[in-house]
């Protein structure tokens, strides 16, 4: 079944369905997996639109989303109660762009969070962190998925 | 502040100490400025940019838990303070080098230390500061090399990193 999970066809889809519903933790996460992290807060982008350095940083571990367990709207939004930012943004980058940037230092896995406040299953935690010169190395790889609205509307 | 002014102004990085008096150049189409007017130009732009970095150090205060949408620290207020200083102490340095910068911004990060980013002459350079400790974390970029490193809390070597800005 592991061999399928990530495959872009039905058998996939189906596999991921399951590993969803039952909270099954999944082992491995291949390198071109894509990960998405939402840009939650004004604080975290510059006036020109451009994201900060800190926003790839977080020595407790960088939370991001796994694509394929997620959706656009969900990932952008958050998994917390209502109200939620409407004019926050999203990111994505892929697994390997983390460890190369870590110099394989960086690990990303999976961390699905269930409690009474968020459900998120495909919530991913990468670690060590990153440092500022990794972080930076992220700005020139990470696209919008989402960008955000105006910076002052998404204050939190 | 009419657009050449706004436009020469912007431009202006280093203000040398023999500028001529104020002039309106036909041939450029620019206004140009005497030494003090550039100098009160700056000190304006300046001790706005200080303002509005200090504003916004001061509201990581009330940031909430998972302020990032995940599970991101709140942000201690001795970060803060110390966030400040250091954008204190880089204005005035600033100041007395008659040097505009291209940015000096702040940047929440989610373990609860904070960035402050100064750009100037094509360098990069974030200070890092964490509750509770009396070391920064600095990053230099000059677009040939990087480099990081800790440095104490001092002027001394707050100011050993800005000269390298500016240099």
């Amino acid at each position: 079944m592991k061999r399928h999970l990530w495959a872009k066809n039905l058998i996939g889809w189906l596999i991921r369905v399951y590993y969803r519903i039952s909270w099954k933790n999944i082992d491995s996460i291949p390198d071109d997996e894509r990960l998405w992290r939402s840009v939650y807060n004004s604080s975290q982008v510059k006036p020109d639109g451009s994201i900060k350095p800190g926003f790839f940083k977080n020595k407790d571990g960088l939370s991001t989303d796994l694509s394929k367990f997620s959706t656009v709207e969900k990932s952008r939004r958050g998994r917390a109660k209502p109200p939620w930012p409407a004019s926050a943004g999203l990111v994505e980058f892929k697994v390997m762009d983390l460890k190369e940037v870590s110099a394989g230092q960086t690990n990303v896995a999976h961390d699905p969070i269930r409690t009474t406040q968020v459900k998120n299953y495909s919530h991913t935690i990468s670690l060590p962190g990153l440092s500022t010169a990794q972080a930076k190395e992220m700005l020139g790889r990470y696209k919008f998925l989402v960008k955000p609205s105006i910076p002052q509307d998404i204050k939190g | 502040m009419s657009t050449p002014l706004k436009q020469h102004y912007d431009s202006a990085l280093i203000v040398g100490s023999t500028a001529p008096t104020l002039c309106f150049n036909r041939s450029e189409g620019k206004l140009t400025l005497s030494s003090q007017e550039r100098n009160s130009l700056i000190d304006a732009k300046l001790f706005s940019i200080q303002d509005s970095v200090n504003k916004e150090l001061q509201s990581y205060l009330s940031l909430k838990p998972g302020w990032d949408g995940y599970s991101a620290s709140t942000f201690d207020e001795n970060a803060v303070l110390l966030a400040q200083h250091i954008a204190d102490f880089s204005v005035l340095f600033l100041r007395d080098e008659r040097i505009l910068p291209h940015e000096i911004t702040p940047g929440p990060v989610g373990d609860g230390t904070i960035d402050l980013e100064i750009s100037c002459k094509g360098k990069n350079l974030i200070f890092t500061v964490a509750p509770d400790v009396k070391e920064i974390q600095v990053f230099k970029d000059d677009s040939i090399a990087r480099k990081e490193e800790v440095i104490p809390f001092e002027t001394t070597s707050l100011g050993k990193e800005l000269n390298w800005l500016v240099d």
